[in-house]
């Protein structure tokens, strides 16, 4: 089931007979209301939102649940259940490539730029406080249609706002060399839901190299590396390489919140992101494989290193092959947070389906200074313990 | 040893105290994020290679720290800076072995 089919049978205004002296102003006006009425609607049913059939009220996706549920009524109505085939199927990069991505679905969101950090952020038209929930930054401008592709998958909310400040809490009082009371002091005024896009991309690679071994030979002054050139070939295969297709979520952010458990990914289904926003993609498909090449360069360049072998390795030229690429696009559930603490904003964000936290994090000087000076003495006790040795003495 | 071999002896103690004090606190501020990042970072990922470099950064002050200390004892203890100076130029051969032998690894 798509947008609109709960609750989705909508009032039709009755047009007013009644005619006074000015009756056919009224009758302009009242024309007038029901057509902005009418926009409104249409543009409330694009943008998702789904009236609740007992009160009218905004339902909203349940996180932990299959659900949506009205806040104002408590009414519920499920997440209908499509195929979950989709979720996982794997796109041929190429064919979405030559298109220009022109063949993948796309849809429109009302989104506004943040001049801050860039991020492309869907916003509804009649909504007063427009902050980034990236940067925290006020945004100014107008809400505009942006046209973006449809993913094919979403992994759901599982956490609430509540959980995810506990998540936060518990992170911040496990953090080490941190001020003793960071958890209590930190203060976070509101916790952003946010779908942030991702592409996750496989391929097959087929490595020709060349290079060189190092053998130790020798002892002392006389120790030195012989190499031998040698030259091979190393193939292997990545499985979901995750890109995010955010600028906002950087990939240390990423990679910290991972694992992102994609077996759990939902078909794509619009009532998913229904009282949380979602942010479009600013990194494109092409863009994306880029950088999972760039890990997919640095695991070869292991592989490498491994078939060489010996004591010590050199890589002098690489040629790889890829092939049997493919890719899915997909959303995934983040709480986004600012925390002040000794006057400074630090940026924090919790896996919305794992409740794995990572942010910024202030360090308390004087426990590093004490942390020194006891690496200090350490370091002391072992360069007494060398001098004491007689054969480096 | 004479007052003058004292005051030489205090000033490069000094600043070996506050060059390797200053970057002891960045080295014990990454091999923070790097144990952190040890625990935390889930799989594979280029973010936690370049985090684990921190442990690489620990290591070499460490040795490099020790290194530093036991020139500084075999002074005061043998009043002798000639020795301590050849003692030294040994050690710091066999930390470049250790060092190259762990970057091997």
């Amino acid at each position: 089931m798509r947008e609109g089919d709960i609750g989705a049978a909508t009032e039709t205004p009755a047009r007013s007979k009644e005619h006074g002296p000015w009756g056919r102003r009224i009758d302009e006006r009242l024309h007038r209301k029901e057509y902005r009425r009418q926009a409104d609607e249409d543009q409330r049913h694009s943008t998702r939102f789904f009236p609740c059939p007992s009160c009218g009220a905004d339902l909203r996706f349940d996180p932990g649940t299959a659900n949506m549920i009205c806040a104002h009524c408590g009414t519920e109505a499920e997440v209908p259940h499509v195929d979950d085939a989709a979720a996982q199927l794997e796109n041929c990069y190429h064919f979405y490539l030559d298109k220009d991505t022109g063949a993948m679905a796309e849809e429109e969101a009302p989104s506004i730029d943040c001049n801050g950090c860039g991020a492309s952020i869907e916003f509804h038209a009649d909504e007063h406080s427009r902050i980034c929930p990236f940067c925290d930054g006020a945004i100014v401008g107008d809400v505009r249609m942006q046209r973006r592709i449809v993913p094919q998958a979403v992994l759901p909310f599982k956490l609430i706002e509540r959980e995810a400040q506990e998540a936060m809490r518990h992170w911040l009082k496990s953090r080490w060399f941190a001020p003793n009371d960071i958890a209590d002091e930190a203060k976070a005024d509101h916790f952003h839901g946010v779908y942030v896009p991702f592409w996750t991309y496989d391929a097959h690679t087929d490595t020709d190299y060349t290079g060189a071994r190092g053998r130790r030979v020798g002892s002392g002054k006389n120790r030195r590396t012989v190499w031998t050139n040698v030259s091979g070939n190393v193939r292997g295969g990545f499985d979901d390489v995750i890109v995010s297709g955010s600028k906002s979520v950087s990939a240390e952010f990423k990679d910290a919140l991972a694992p992102w458990p994609l077996r759990e990914l939902e078909t794509y289904q619009t009532e998913f992101l229904a009282g949380f926003r979602a942010e479009n993609h600013l990194i494109g498909l092409r863009e994306g494989f880029a950088k999972a090449q760039v890990y997919m360069r640095a695991v070869i360049t292991d592989w490498i290193k491994r078939d060489i072998g010996g004591q010590r390795q050199r890589i002098n030229s690489t040629y790889t092959r890829f092939s049997k690429e493919t890719f899915k696009h997909i959303l995934v559930p983040v709480w986004i947070t600012h925390y002040d603490f000794a006057r400074k904003t630090y940026r924090l964000s919790v896996n919305g389906h794992t409740a794995k936290a990572y942010g910024e994090r202030p360090f308390s000087l004087w426990k590093l200074i004490a942390g020194t000076t006891a690496m200090m003495l350490g370091a002391g006790v072992i360069g007494f313990l060398i001098s004491a040795v007689p054969w480096v003495g | 040893m004479s007052a003058g071999d004292y005051i030489g002896f205090a000033i490069s103690a000094s600043l070996f105290a506050a060059l390797f004090g200053a970057t002891g606190v960045y080295v014990l501020r990454t091999l923070t994020l790097a144990l952190e990042g040890h625990y935390e970072f889930k799989g594979d990922s280029l973010t936690k290679r370049s985090r684990l470099a921190g442990f690489a950064r620990f290591i070499i002050w460490a040795v490099l720290a020790a290194t530093a200390w036991s020139f500084f004892i075999d002074w005061i203890v043998f009043e002798d800076l000639e020795f301590a100076f050849t003692a030294l130029a040994v050690r710091l051969q066999v930390v470049i072995e250790i060092l190259s032998h762990l970057s091997d690894n």
